[in-house]
């Protein structure tokens, strides 16, 4: 083919005269040998240690070799050799943290293994915590992410589909998943809605997420984004796909409904009755964070007659000194949460005790002492807000928002009947809701008797036998045998 | 797109509209009474004064407030206390509707229809007849609000003494249109000072100066106060009509002594005999011994059988008793026998409808049996005293 000089002096035209890859020439059985590798990605001792060694030694052992290609391959200290033959491999395997050996008068080259260690350790999950639970999380490393469900999932069944997305970045994106127990619909619906993504660069799964997501409109999530390994094998094997990313430590789990929101991975941990009370409360939960302020604020300012008296006249006392009406009052306070809330999220750890004292002190006691707010309002934000941090996807948290809005804007234009309406088309919204085919209500509609063993009820694991037809291939039904 | 950015605006734009108040901005009533002064409905209201807790000045407030106004019709006369209140009138959390002696007498008809016209108000509160003026003035120690004190120890009364019974607004209207059934109403009454009862000094005692009291029944005959009830023909009436839930009987022996009995689960069925033109009432339910005062074994089962005869005996005396003195005294068909009747036998109540309310009722026979069983003896087996 062409020329090896050629060939480097094109890549160092190309690369802009780059110092961060370097071109190493070396005499080998009195040929021309380049040895080019990026070095930000390689790990230098692997390639002087065994990589440079390993050609002087060749070049000892058989000074007048001809074939000095088959050789090469042979006796190259590296468990990854690959001979490649095109300009387009070289710079492929070249920007992944391969190097890459150029031989003179050859058509084909090598592309070795070397790649440096640049990602962290295998750490403990910070976004999900649990009591119990396999304390290991994703991290930015693909081949660790991959080994992480490898390590859980031991079988021939998981199949991994390996993608690149990006024109700069070419980040690799894998779908896993059980072979016959995932759809296969499924699996080629999403290859396939990768595959169409023409993009400049991909750097976390949001970008994915947002360009796969059907269902762009509503503001619930239809994917889950997890950095728990524990939680993508429950996925896998329970027929679910799962898009990793490199250099992201979330990875998506699609499809999914309503009710896997309100199910944590820990779930599986303890006794199915104990569960079921979590679950219920989390429903409870659900619904406080949709409704309170709403209903709160319909009681207030029209439907008064649904009080008892005596709270009536509590409620009443404690506005007495409040200038402004309910709404105003309660948008106030969702705001000074929402901004403390993005505050603590956003800024460095050691201001948040600062600003825990601003929020409890200033907010709190203080608001009500100088008669902004009632202390009823902080009563109703403080439930409201607090049962909307238990669910983990973030994205649930800020969907839900835009709900509860709605529902406030209902209550105090039409009172309860108001929330009521909301609520309606709040339903409507839900059930015209798909998550890659399968329906958002899933288990309790369309209703599913599998499913719903396992929603706001868990069954006992011993009675959790038949797969979910809806998310699986039928081929094997079983995902336990009766005993 | 664009059409939401219109939208939007106009949601937010509209908002000022119907049925819209803040919770701060109501007068919240408990209470309303109502009398005849001159031709004109004088209407009373009591308002729930919503005091700040933190603040130690508002200690000095009262925990309610007295409107009073005047006009030709209720719904004028309670838009006119506007004239002297600061906020309008919120009627959903009435408690209770105090009806005068006076209006009792000759108008009842004449107010009923506002308080069941209005949206606003729920026809759940409870009605009684006042035989004296002023009494929501009164400031009361357990309860604060003085409404308050007056239906709960009406319904107090009604479930531990049986001598008074809880009739809602609701119940109020429907027996009023129903003409085979006479209504009866409790009474409030007051007792000591008014004038007294008034300041907030009434409550710094530890004997009040002045108090409400639950004062025994009110028995119409077509919707016109025609007396008061007896305790003794309160309890018969409630027994009769099943709100007596729990009440006391005391049957006496010789020489001073007596055994009091709880009757608990008490039930009352009414059947009228066509052929002997007669009305057969039956009692059953279970009692419960509550005080002995008689040398008496009560392990020994023929003695207990015995007292539980008595009972009964002296159940349906007294039942019978009250019923003929309703009868002859009234003429009112407090009991609902017409009713009775007319649900048997529809046809033949058509024909004797006119002569039953004129003398039909005052000669209707009745055949009282009464089934007591005595079931509970307390924690001792023979009386205290030997």
């Amino acid at each position: 083919m062409k020329d090896i000089n050629q060939i480097v002096d094109r890549l160092k035209m190309e690369t802009n005269n780059s110092k961060e890859i370097t071109y190493r020439k070396k005499m080998v059985c009195k040929r021309e040998v380049y040895i080019i590798y990026n070095e930000p990605l390689t790990s230098s001792d692997k390639i002087s240690d065994f990589i440079i060694r390993s050609l002087d030694r060749i070049n000892k052992i058989y000074p007048k070799e001809k074939k000095l290609e088959e050789v090469i391959f042979n006796e190259i200290e590296n468990f990854k050799v690959s001979k490649i033959t095109t300009y387009e491999d070289i710079c492929y395997y070249l920007h992944y943290g391969f190097t890459i050996i150029l031989l003179e008068n050859s058509s084909t080259y090598f592309a070795l293994e070397t790649k440096g260690k640049l990602s962290r350790s295998i750490n403990t999950p910070q976004t999900e915590s649990a009591l119990r639970g396999a304390m290991d999380s994703f991290v930015e490393d693909m081949q660790t992410n991959m080994g992480l469900i490898r390590r859980r999932i031991k079988d021939n069944q998981l199949w991994v589909e390996s993608l690149e997305v990006g024109r700069y970045t070419k980040t690799k994106v894998n779908l896993v998943y059980l072979n016959g127990v995932c759809d296969k619909n499924l699996i080629e619906e999403v290859s396939k809605l990768i595959k169409s993504i023409d993009i400049d660069g991909v750097i976390n799964c949001g970008t994915i997420k947002n360009l796969i997501e059907k269902e762009n409109k509503s503001v619930l999530p239809t994917m889950i984004s997890t950095e728990r390994p524990d939680r993508v094998c429950q996925a896998i094997l329970g027929g679910r796909m799962v898009v990793m990313i490199d250099c992201c430590q979330f990875a998506l789990i699609l499809p999914i409904v309503m009710n896997d929101l309100l199910i944590s991975s820990e779930d599986s941990y303890g006794k199915s009755i104990n569960i079921s009370l979590t679950r219920i409360i989390r429903y409870m939960a659900l619904f406080i964070t949709l409704f309170t302020p709403g209903v709160y604020i319909a009681i207030t300012t029209f439907n008064q007659e649904m009080l008892p008296t005596q709270l009536l006249v509590s409620f009443a006392s404690q506005r007495a000194s409040v200038p402004f009406p309910a709404f105003a009052e309660a948008m106030i306070m969702m705001l000074a949460f929402e901004i403390l809330r993005e505050g603590d999220l956003r800024g460095p750890t050691f201001t948040t005790s600062a600003l825990s004292t601003v929020g409890a002190l200033i907010l709190g006691d203080a608001a009500v002492s100088a008669g902004i707010v009632s202390p009823i309002m902080i009563i109703v934000l403080a439930i409201t807000s607090l049962s909307s941090l238990l669910f983990t996807e973030p994205e649930m948290i800020n969907g839900i928002r835009w709900w509860r809005l709605l529902f406030m804007v209902g209550g105090i234009l039409f009172g309860i009947i108001g929330v009521l309406l909301g609520f309606i088309f709040f339903i409507i919204k839900l059930s015209s809701l798909h998550s890659f085919g399968l329906c958002y209500l899933m288990p309790y509609s369309p209703i599913s008797l599998v499913g719903l063993k396992n929603s706001m009820i868990q069954f006992p694991t011993k009675y959790l036998n038949k797969r979910e037809p809806a998310l699986s291939s039928n081929e094997i039904k079983y995902r336990r045998k009766n005993s | 797109m664009k059409k939401m950015i219109f939208i939007i605006p106009i949601i937010f734009l509209l908002t000022g509209c119907y049925n819209y108040r803040e919770i701060n901005e109501l007068a919240i009533v408990s209470g309303v009474s109502i009398r005849k002064v001159d031709d004109e409905i004088e209407l009373t209201t009591e308002v729930i004064n919503p005091k700040k807790e933190q603040d130690a000045s508002s200690g000095e407030e009262p925990e309610f407030i007295i409107y009073t106004s005047r006009a030709k019709s209720v719904q004028e006369a309670i838009r006119k206390m506007i004239k002297e209140s600061p906020r309008k009138m919120y009627g959903a959390h009435i408690e209770i509707l105090v009806i005068d002696e006076g209006i009792a007498r000759e108008y009842l008809m004449d107010i009923l229809d506002f308080f069941a016209r209005d949206p606003e108000i729920r026809s759940e509160f409870k009605v009684l007849v006042g035989k004296s003026d002023d009494i929501l003035k009164i400031t009361t120690p357990l309860e604060k609000i003085s409404s308050e004190n007056i239906l709960n120890s009406l319904e107090n009364n009604n479930k531990y003494l049986g001598f008074a019974n809880v009739v809602t607004y609701h119940e109020l209207i429907s027996n009023v249109l129903n003409p085979n059934i006479e209504l009866v109403l409790p009474v409030l009454n007051m007792k000591g000072n008014v004038n007294l009862g008034e300041d907030k000094e009434n409550i710094s005692n530890t004997s009040v100066k002045a108090t409400s009291i639950i004062d025994g029944m009110a028995i119409f005959r077509n919707n016109k106060l025609m007396g008061y009830l007896t305790e003794e023909e309160s309890l018969t009436y409630n027994i009769l009509r099943d709100s007596a839930k729990n009440f006391f009987i005391r049957t006496s022996g010789h020489d001073n002594e007596y055994i009091v009995h709880e009757i608990i689960r008490l039930s009352s069925k009414m059947e009228f005999d066509k052929n002997k033109n007669e009305m057969k009432i039956t009692l059953t339910g279970n009692s419960a011994i509550s005080e002995v005062n008689e040398k008496i074994d009560l392990e020994n089962l023929e003695e207990v059988s015995k007292l539980e005869k008595k009972l009964n005996q002296e159940l349906k005396k007294m039942v019978e008793r009250s019923i003929l003195s309703i009868q002859k005294k009234y003429n009112s068909d407090i009991f609902g026998f017409g009713d009775v009747i007319y649900k048997s036998y529809p046809k033949y109540f058509q024909k004797i409808k006119d002569e039953f309310k004129h003398d039909g009722f005052q000669n209707m026979k009745v055949n009282v049996s009464v089934k007591i069983k005595g079931q509970e003896k307390g924690s001792l087996n023979r009386g205290v005293r030997k």
